[in-house]
């Protein structure tokens, strides 16, 4: 949609290929500094992670070229097919969490009227939060000490304490749902606008047609609501799937690397055993993962539209 | 019935609303207790005697330095997230620029890709390059991670406005400059707002860039020196949750004022698209 | 492009003119740590204004300094374990402090990237000709790689040991923990009763090796003499990981603590979790200090336990070292304050006010040392006087990574009932050892 400048009206054509030529250079000036941002920050680096991941870099000392070795290294170890099961176990278990819980809080949301607006900014307050922040606040929490919130929660039941982030099969939900706790409001933010969209004559057709409430939310709500549904999935996706800040403060990766996800094996290996070259490596896997979502999503996203602007 | 339909939904909201806020104000009531009733079974809500002694320690140690710190680069990255992304977002709408499809998918593609996968090459550019661990490296980092953002919002703003607004300004004998300053940008708040109330959240909550690229203790912002806190003499969990509090308050303040423009940002963007 | 070496930093790089196209290069300026001539600047794990007893002491000593000598000593404190990390980075950036504390463990490490100087040209003759020979030379020999003295160990400490409570020992009728594994095993079996446990250990630290330390055992011969490798599939590791089966048998050692920090391990032992912990030696007055769920008095130390007829285990390390950079521009000032922290008065300082074993071996003589006040000193300085007493070697190979492999190990060992012996061969073939 490109358009004409203003004050063109009565002029020739030669001028006006002129003037719109002038006008495309400070549109492009314009733009620029934006571009050359984002070209330093992220297109940029993304060229030095790739050079330096055929590079043996250890504790900053580069000992050469080495061809994809850092690559088959990491794809023959194990480890890092155990870290890409949990990514998806952390990214897919964290979205089947979050959207329901934020599809629930929408919908309440809507039904409380005036108070669904203090409904939604309350459950977005820890969303406003630090997610380092929020695991330390977290770990406090489920301390396995009489003295703990969670454990003298589980008391009043009569259960022991637990430590629910030493049990390598619970550390991961744990982990899970501290994320999901941070976060899921946020998508009600979108689903919630996307309800708003929703013609309220539907619904009462509906009614007088006889739906039940569940016939009404599968047969309206849900297809009318698929748009903002995607949307939040494909945010969602992508941001679990980077998540590494809630599993440093809370797990470390352990027990027994059950919450070591490719994004905290990145860490480790890149800025914790400065194995950089190796790390490189795995940035470099996060980052077509990443660009593979992205690109799928824009293709879903853009489907639905019939494409951008 | 309907009723308790209405009762149910009401309890259900309480117990959310109960399970979000609970652990803020447990944080805050830990912060003030003193260290050997930190401890207590069963727990106590409410201090027995309240002490400011974490805080004070946080006070000692120079926490307050690191609040600064975090506050100018979120400030900072604010400023130039928000003017770079809005001119950009302007441009995008009403001007023909070069590659603008590509230039599009280029600002959506960056803004879904986390600074996180980056960072390694990006500590070893910055290295080079002299600004790791400077008072530059996170604003400029930080702008960069929100500018895409700005883009997005400020674009979606300026596609709304109708462009005969803008037009009339021109023809009253104002310059295209005024124009904007004084027709379009009013306007363009809550855009503007929302970018930046985002953009802060974004900055000030941030701790695997800043971790990453500063060192020196006079650089470090708030959630590096939290961490740091729990280093080398065992944790000190009071001190920790005072931190928790000082941390939490900017960001959840900031939250609430600017919610309408924060939530209605999100909302709006994902029914435009 | 060029490569990415650390110590090829060329402002005229092909790559900074592309970076820099976008990142503009008036910013340039604005670089922290500034430094005036007559000042020194420090990075270390503790604080200028900290308030532990060695925080204290350290601030002592600096104001002492900065009395006498009209030098300014900046202290920057740095997370502990990302020490060594940043001061490769600073060095190469040209921006590194004077001195530096580094792990015994990271010398080689730090050595092999330059930018330490050699202390045996920058130490004052008196200190060369007293002060060394009165140090432990088991630690001041470690700093030397091949002739050049690259650090001075601070503060000989037995690093990771075991903390006991005497209450405890007393219920099952002892005085102290035994010390070979056998008995040491059944002991901490007996001493888990209700919801105290026998023994802590931490199962996730990146500089701390639980297994390493029950291997120690077994004495410095653990360590390969020519490659600094643990043969993670011997014998020794086996019988290492199977006593830590043995504990997990007995209920001695908790499958719920399988992620436990230091940290962690110290809040629990606080609120009387353990009757025994594995615990980082300079700690104890902090153990005393938070202990609610005990006496403080009755917070004690002793050796590891010791396999076969050997002598008790203490292996010495990580332990700290301060070194002085190669490119300090304030040498003679940076070097008086490094030697003023290993003054008799300063050792005995640390020893009295914060609980730590005297650098200087002759200030041991001190009456002080008789008095209970000093038990625990004078126990540990026992220990690092015994046969069983050594180091890790000068280079561990992947030293960053060997801890956490080891402890994945470890949590595999308490953890599940998988055998010990395919645990161990994985943990070999992640080192690629």
């Amino acid at each position: 949609m490109t358009v004409v400048p203003i004050k063109l009206a009565g002029a020739s054509a030669r001028s006006i290929e002129q003037a719109a030529r002038a006008s495309r250079r400070v549109g492009t000036a314009l733009v620029g500094p934006a571009v050359a941002v984002i070209v330093a920050v992220h297109i940029v680096p993304a060229f030095i992670g790739f050079y330096s991941s055929l590079r043996r870099i250890f504790f900053f000392a580069d000992e050469g070229f080495v061809g994809l070795s850092n690559f088959s290294a990491l794809f023959s170890d194990p480890i890092t097919w155990q870290a890409i099961g949990r990514s998806l176990a952390f990214t897919f278990g964290a979205l089947a969490l979050a959207v329901p819980l934020a599809l629930l809080a929408a919908l309440a949301v809507r039904e409380l009227g005036p108070r669904g607006r203090l409904l939604l900014t309350i459950l977005l307050v820890p969303w406003a939060m630090s997610p380092i922040v929020v695991a330390l606040l977290w770990k406090w929490i489920l301390l396995p000490s009489p003295g703990g919130l969670f454990a003298s929660i589980l008391a009043v039941f009569g259960i022991p304490p637990v430590n629910l982030l030493s049990d390598p099969a619970w550390a991961m939900p744990t982990v899970i749902a501290v994320a999901v706790w941070r976060t899921f409001a946020f998508a009600a933010i979108i689903l919630s606008a996307g309800l708003g969209q929703i013609p309220k004559d539907l619904y009462r057709a509906a009614s007088v047609d006889g739906l039940s409430v569940v016939e009404r939310f599968t047969k309206i709500t849900l297809p009318l609501l698929a748009p903002s549904i995607l949307i939040v999935l494909s945010m969602l996706t992508i941001s679990y799937f980077n998540e590494v800040q809630v599993i440093i403060g809370l797990t470390s990766g352990g027990p027994i690397r059950s919450t070591t996800t490719l994004g905290y094996q990145l860490y480790i290996t890149g800025f914790v055993e400065l194995d950089q070259g190796r790390g490189n490596a795995i940035a470099v896997v996060m980052f077509l993962i990443n660009l593979l979502l992205i690109v799928g999503y824009i293709q879903l996203l853009g489907g639905r539209k019939g494409g951008e602007a | 019935m309907k009723v308790i339909a209405r009762a149910a939904l009401l309890v259900a909201s309480s117990l959310a609303a109960i399970i979000v806020l609970g652990p803020l104000l447990w944080a805050l009531s830990t912060s003030l207790k003193s260290d050997n009733h930190i401890f207590a079974v069963p727990p106590r809500w409410i201090p027995d005697e309240p002490t400011l002694v974490h805080f004070r320690r946080l006070l000692a140690e120079g926490v307050h330095w690191s609040f600064l710190n975090s506050t100018i680069y979120a400030l900072g990255a604010v400023a130039a997230a928000v003017l770079v992304g809005a001119v950009a977002g302007y441009a995008l709408v009403r001007y023909p620029v070069f590659g603008k499809r590509a230039l599009l998918v280029l600002f959506m593609g960056v803004m879904a890709i986390p600074g996180y996968a980056l960072l390694l090459p990006t500590q070893i550019a910055f290295v080079k390059l002299g600004l790791f661990d400077t008072r530059l490296a996170l604003p400029i980092l930080y702008a960069a991670h929100v500018m895409p953002f700005a883009v997005w919002m400020t674009r979606a703003h300026f596609a709304g406005v109708p462009r005969e607004l803008e037009q009339a300004a021109l023809v009253d004998g104002y310059s295209r400059l005024e124009a904007v300053w004084k027709v379009i940008l009013p306007g363009a708040r809550p855009a503007l707002l929302s970018a930046a109330a985002f953009g802060f959240l974004y900055s000030w909550n941030d701790y695997i860039t800043a971790t990453t690229m500063l060192e020196s203790p006079d650089l470090r912002t708030l959630p590096v020196a939290l961490i740091f806190f729990q280093g080398f003499h065992g944790r000190d969990w009071g001190a920790l949750m005072a931190g928790v509090v000082v941390a939490t308050l900017p960001p959840v303040v900031l939250f609430l004022v600017f919610r309408r423009y924060l939530i209605g940002g999100f909302a709006e963007g994902s029914v435009k698209g | 492009m060029r490569q990415t070496r650390y110590d090829a930093i060329d402002r005229r790089s092909a790559l900074q003119g592309a970076l820099a196209a976008g990142v503009a290069l008036p910013f340039l300026g604005g670089r922290a740590g500034a430094q005036s001539a007559d000042s020194i600047r420090i990075w270390t794990f503790m604080s200028a204004e900290g308030q532990s007893p060695r925080e204290k002491v350290f601030k002592a000593l600096i104001d002492d300094f900065q009395a006498k000598s009209k030098v300014k000593v900046v202290v920057e404190s740095q997370p502990f374990q990302e020490l060594e990390t940043k001061f490769v980075a600073a060095v190469a950036q040209k921006r590194a402090p004077d001195l530096v504390w580094l792990r015994d463990t990271f010398l080689s490490l730090v050595v092999d990237r330059g930018g330490l100087a050699d202390l045996n040209t920058e130490l004052s003759p008196e200190f060369r000709q007293q002060a060394l020979p009165d140090m432990f030379n088991v630690f001041t020999q470690k700093s030397v790689f091949d002739g050049k003295r690259v650090s001075l160990p601070i503060w000989p400490s037995p690093a990771q040991i075991i903390f006991y409570r005497k209450d405890a020992l007393r219920e099952i009728g002892l005085e102290a923990p035994p010390l070979g594994w056998t008995a040491f095993v059944d002991v901490a079996g007996k001493l888990t009763k209700g919801t105290r446990i026998g023994l802590g250990l931490p199962t996730s630290d990146n500089s701390v090796s639980a297994l390493v330390n029950v291997m120690s055992g077994f004495g410095p011969s653990i360590f390969d003499p020519a490659t600094g490798r643990i043969d993670l599939t011997g014998a020794e590791a086996v019988e290492a990981a199977k006593t830590v089966r043995d504990l997990v048998a007995r209920g001695a050692v908790s499958k719920t603590l399988l992620n436990a920090m230091g940290d962690d391990i110290q809040d629990q032992f606080a609120a009387g979790r353990f009757a025994m912990a594995q615990a980082f030696a300079p700690r104890f007055q902090q153990y005393q200090k938070i202990a609610a769920g005990y006496d403080p008095k009755e917070l004690a130390v002793s050796a590891w336990p010791s396999f076969g007829s050997r002598p008790p285990a203490v292996l010495l390390g990580p332990y700290w070292t301060v070194g002085l950079a190669s490119t300090s521009q304030n040498k003679a000032a940076a070097v008086a304050f490094l030697e003023s922290m290993f003054s008799p008065a300063a050792s005995m300082k640390w020893a009295k006010e914060a609980s730590l074993i005297p650098d200087r071996r002759s200030v041991m003589s001190d009456p002080w040392f008789n008095t209970s006040d000093a038990a625990v000193t004078a126990a540990f300085f026992k220990l690092l006087s015994g046969d069983g007493a050594f180091v890790f070697p000068q280079r561990v190979p992947d030293i960053t990574k060997l801890f956490n492999v080891l402890n994945t190990s470890l949590q595999e060992i308490i953890g599940t009932d998988e055998k010990v012996e395919p645990i161990l061969a994985r943990a070999k073939s992640t080192l690629g050892w």
